[in-house]
């Protein structure tokens, strides 16, 4: 799974840190840090909640286009 | 009841599963193994009645959710071809296990040939049967799962 930069970037955008971005949305640190590091792939309902928490929608943090996805595989 | 609190998150309970999953598949698998050695070299065969119960009691409830569930196994599928080659190999191990026992037991290599032969026939019939009936069940459980709820 590719590194996710979309979430690491809104979340410097709203000065937030993994912990406090963790602590919005209820799951652990160590969570939120798999996720930017593309080693957990996220339900959709957490994915809404980090959404939720960042101001951003599902495609601006989670899209991939078809290319990323097929570098991956 | 209510049910406590979790203290873990989705990530944190999806590697706790896997854990579980490992655990659960170790303990099996020792218990096999455990189970099939005092076989082979404790002349007492009451002495394996309780890890034969464990492994009973597991296997059923495994069966059972699985078939419930709609489940079969990841790469294997439930044809009469593949479940008569798990029969046939299920057969030579019971075979040559019990086999085995008979030597050490008797030390006639006649009655441990025809024990080998008659467990391989026995085991590898009943483990046929039960194959082909589980398959049975699992395919009725699929067709009704893959229908039901369907959009109006």
């Amino acid at each position: 799974m590719a590194k996710n930069i979309a979430i690491k970037v809104a979340r410097a955008e709203k000065s937030l840190t993994q912990k406090q971005l963790a602590e919005l949305v209820g799951v652990s640190r160590q969570t939120i840090n798999a996720i930017e590091k593309g080693e957990y792939n996220p339900t959709i309902r957490l994915c809404r909640s980090i959404c939720r928490a960042l101001g951003k929608t599902l495609d601006e943090l989670f899209w991939e286009d078809e290319e990323d996805e097929e570098t991956e595989e | 009841m209510k049910k406590p609190k979790n203290n873990l998150d989705e990530m944190q309970e999806q590697k706790l599963l896997h854990i579980e999953q490992r655990s659960f598949w170790l303990a099996f698998w020792m218990l096999v193994a455990a189970t099939l050695l005092q076989l082979l070299f404790c002349r007492d065969s009451q002495a394996i009645l309780g890890e034969c119960i464990v492994l009973a009691v597991v296997g059923v409830y495994l069966v059972v959710s699985c078939l419930k569930n709609g489940l079969w196994d990841r790469q294997l599928r439930p044809t009469p071809k593949t479940n008569f080659r798990i029969s046939l190999l299920t057969g030579l191990a019971m075979g040559a296990v019990w086999g085995i026992v008979s030597w050490n037991n008797y030390h006639k290599l006649l009655g441990s040939v025809a024990t080998a032969v008659f467990m391989l026939v026995f085991v590898g019939l009943a483990c046929f049967a039960a194959l082909n009936i589980a398959s049975d069940v699992y395919k009725r459980k699929k067709k009704e799962l893959d229908g039901s709820d369907d959009e109006a």
